[in-house]
């Protein structure tokens, strides 16, 4: 733990962290460009649990949505991600002992991680699964990203 | 003028200043309006890419709105809710703050485009229904809520930055 208390410390010298300190609009304009990345991941991860919940679109094939969306479920997650790093570069020392901080990457981690397995295998063409486990996996799927979105919305609050 | 004493008495109504001291209902409820704006503007993010025929051209453009946009109606009923009670907190500050102005005016244009796109082009989605690329007029409605939705979320982020 040692080492990645340095990492940390060292990223919130960089001149990334440094530029973002120098100006009042920087940071401002990241985050608002990572809720737009945000609203694009869970919007499609959304459409696409619902649909698994039997809940909108009875007619569409769930592996059809599902590969016709994930292109855009990936930007999302891209920007989000591609934003989240300056930011944290910027505040990492704060980030490093902030529980919510902590508690949302290891839920991102297994949101990604849940995403690429059962949530592929479930929305993949010809899956043969039983109704209850797209249920179950649209259920699970949402209270991970929603986690993940919880926990955000907390680094700054603690 | 009038409107400047509506949001002063609101501001300072018990319920309003009990909200706005609360360590914990504040952040929950601004937590709120954000996943909720995830969920509402996500989801019609999806319907306008149908429009403009970018996303999801295989199915007929009236499914994907018929369900969506319904879903989307529920977000946005949490984020009014939400955003009301967030709004009440702070009413003199927001009355004052441009941002927020632009954000209210944002919201009325996406509203008014949502409007002028179901009174005319919606009414025949019979006739363009299964074409890959809608007609011009669905086309610039759905690129023109893309664009209000999220200048909506960008005067929204900088209000709070100037509250």
């Amino acid at each position: 733990m040692q080492s990645l208390s340095h990492l940390f410390e060292w990223s919130q010298n960089t001149w990334l962290a440094n530029a973002i300190h120098g100006s009042t609009w920087l940071f401002p304009a990241i985050e608002t460009a990572h809720i737009l990345g945000l609203t694009v991941l869970l919007g499609t991860v959304l459409a696409i649990d619902l649909r698994l919940l039997n809940l909108v679109m009875p007619n569409y094939r769930v592996s059809l949505l599902a590969k016709n969306l994930a292109p855009w479920t990936w930007t999302g997650l891209a920007v989000s991600v591609l934003t989240g790093v300056p930011m944290l570069c910027s505040e990492a020392l704060k980030c490093y002992g902030n529980d919510a901080f902590r508690a949302k990457m290891v839920i991102l981690l297994m949101a990604i991680v849940f995403h690429v397995t059962a949530f592929r295998r479930v929305t993949s063409e010809g899956a043969k699964i039983a109704p209850a486990w797209g249920r179950l996996t649209a259920v699970l799927s949402l209270a991970l990203w929603y986690g993940v979105g919880v926990t955000g919305r907390a680094i700054g609050f603690i | 003028m009038r409107l400047l004493g509506f949001v002063q008495w609101l501001q300072q109504t018990a319920w309003a200043t009990a909200f706005r001291e609360s360590t914990l209902a504040y952040p929950i409820v601004e937590g709120i309006h954000l996943l909720a704006l995830s969920a509402s503007v996500g989801l019609i993010a999806i319907c306008d890419l149908r429009l403009m025929g970018i996303a999801l051209t295989t199915r007929p453009a009236s499914e994907v709105l018929k369900y969506l946009r319904s879903g989307s109606l529920i977000g946005f009923t949490v984020m009014f809710a939400s955003g009301a009670l967030l709004f009440a907190a702070a009413a003199e500050k927001c009355y004052y703050n441009e941002w927020f102005r632009l954000k209210v005016l944002l919201l009325f244009l996406a509203g008014v485009n949502a409007l002028v796109f179901n009174l005319t082009v919606y009414r025949n989605i019979t006739a363009w229904d299964v074409a890959g690329v809608p007609p011009l007029a669905a086309r610039r409605a759905g690129l023109f809520s893309l664009i209000l939705w999220a200048l909506v979320i960008v005067a929204g982020r900088t209000t709070a930055y100037n509250l």
